[in-house]
């Protein structure tokens, strides 16, 4: 069996084990010694911090489970025609990771497949993480909505609004208006009301876990606990990771609730003046994703509100809690 | 393979990395001996130091790494173990 091994790379049998160099752009070579490479091993470069820019040499045919793991700056990778497995989870925790560049890649059935299981999705000749709305959900969304393809939000736009209140003890009976909700795959629309949205968001945690008895439940259903609801999210969008994918334009944003804060990839629509956002929602009763539209009031990147005047009070109360 | 090389091969890769990352290139590495029919020793000398990882990571980082240095780490590494065991069964949260 042929080994080799350098201050850098370990190999056997064609197989790259190990890497342990500092380079920020590695083009790993074709062969070590007189062995030339045709599989990338498992973790063969786990947690290399440095690296930005990887080129896979033509000829690697395998690329192994967690082999670039945890790479937390890498942004780019080329990947050569050659290649035809991705085992999974193969570019797990790359968070920067933002194109894998496929060089006269004609992708067969079964290299997407491995691809799309290895945690990644194909668009055109770059791969994106598949983090991503579905597709046809997407396609969906854009010709319901007519949305220009070109990008609908304002130059230098940080952040998002979505806000309403349900204030059902006033009268306006804003708990039992009805969603729209826009089904994964399907894009099947349906409506539920603002009260079953909220009752399956909360449903697993603390509202049916404190509702012990009927009366607790009633009491719940009468809107006792929450007379009046205001459900504010302040979306902090980060410029350099918005994509635009069949003509909707999908932001990166810190999405802040309350005191909670998460991030969140979030397709948002362009409809004349409108903008809408879709957040994730889970059925717990039907147990699978759907999205459900919120409209959102825009901020420029001066602060200025371009179509909600009583957003700003909203962003007020935000700019005070984060300043406390 | 002999089994200098093979001791060669684990002290770097022991050494140059975190333990997921030793274990999963080990763990390649043993399917490579599998794949060869490479000698049996071997391939237990592989699995008994994925057993023993954080002893085999430090007896690594010494200058002489032979396989009566890895027998030391597998041995502390049991000792490791029963401490452990003992003290999960019969510590004081008993």
């Amino acid at each position: 069996m042929a080994n080799y091994m350098d201050q850098v790379y370990a190999a056997a049998d064609g197989v790259l084990l190990s890497y342990a160099g500092q380079d920020v752009s590695l083009k790993i070579t074709t062969k070590l010694g007189y062995m030339p490479i045709h599989t990338i091993g498992k973790g063969a470069l786990m947690d290399s911090d440095k690296l930005q820019q990887v080129i896979v040499p033509v000829g690697v045919r395998r690329i192994g489970e967690k082999a670039f793991f945890g790479c937390k700056n890498l942004k780019k990778v080329y990947l050569p025609d050659s290649v035809v497995e991705v085992a999974s989870c193969a570019f797990c925790g790359c968070h920067a990771l933002r194109e894998l560049i496929l060089y006269d890649m004609k992708l067969t059935g079964q290299q997407y497949q491995s691809l799309v299981s290895s945690g990644l999705r194909v668009n055109g000749s770059t791969l994106l993480l598949s983090d991503f709305p579905d597709d046809k959900f997407l396609k969906d969304l854009v010709a319901s909505t007519s949305a220009s393809p070109a990008n609908p939000l304002p130059l230098g736009l940080k952040q998002l609004f979505t806000s309403y209140s349900l204030e059902d003890e006033k009268g306006s009976g804003s708990i039992d208006r009805n969603l729209q909700v826009y089904t994964v795959g399907g894009a099947e629309q349906k409506t539920m009301t603002e009260r079953e949205a909220f009752r399956s968001s909360m449903s697993g945690g603390f509202a049916q876990t404190d509702a012990k008895t009927e009366e607790d439940n009633d009491a719940f259903e009468k809107k006792d606990i929450f007379p009046i609801i205001v459900r504010t999210a302040l979306f902090t969008i980060d410029d350099s990771r918005t994509i635009h994918r069949d003509g909707a334009v999908i932001v990166t944003a810190v999405i802040h609730f309350g005191y909670h804060f998460w991030q969140s990839q979030v397709p948002i629509v362009c409809n004349g003046n409108q903008y809408s956002i879709y957040r994730r929602h889970y059925l717990t009763a039907e147990q699978n994703l759907c999205y459900i539209r919120r409209d959102v009031a825009v901020f420029s990147g001066d602060g200025t509100v371009t179509n909600q005047e009583e957003a700003r009070e909203v962003y007020a109360r935000y700019k005070l809690l984060s300043i406390l | 393979m002999t089994k200098d090389s093979l001791l060669l091969f684990m002290k770097r890769i022991l050494a140059n990395g975190t333990e997921e990352k030793s274990k999963m290139v080990l763990n390649q590495l043993k399917e490579i001996l599998s794949e060869q029919k490479a000698d049996n020793a071997m391939i237990a000398l592989i699995d008994e130091t994925l057993k023993s990882l954080p002893e085999a990571k430090t007896a690594s980082h010494a200058d002489s790494f032979s396989e009566a240095d890895l027998q030391i780490a597998f041995r502390r590494a049991a000792d490791r173990k029963r401490r452990e065991m003992e003290a999960a069964y019969y510590g004081r949260c008993r």
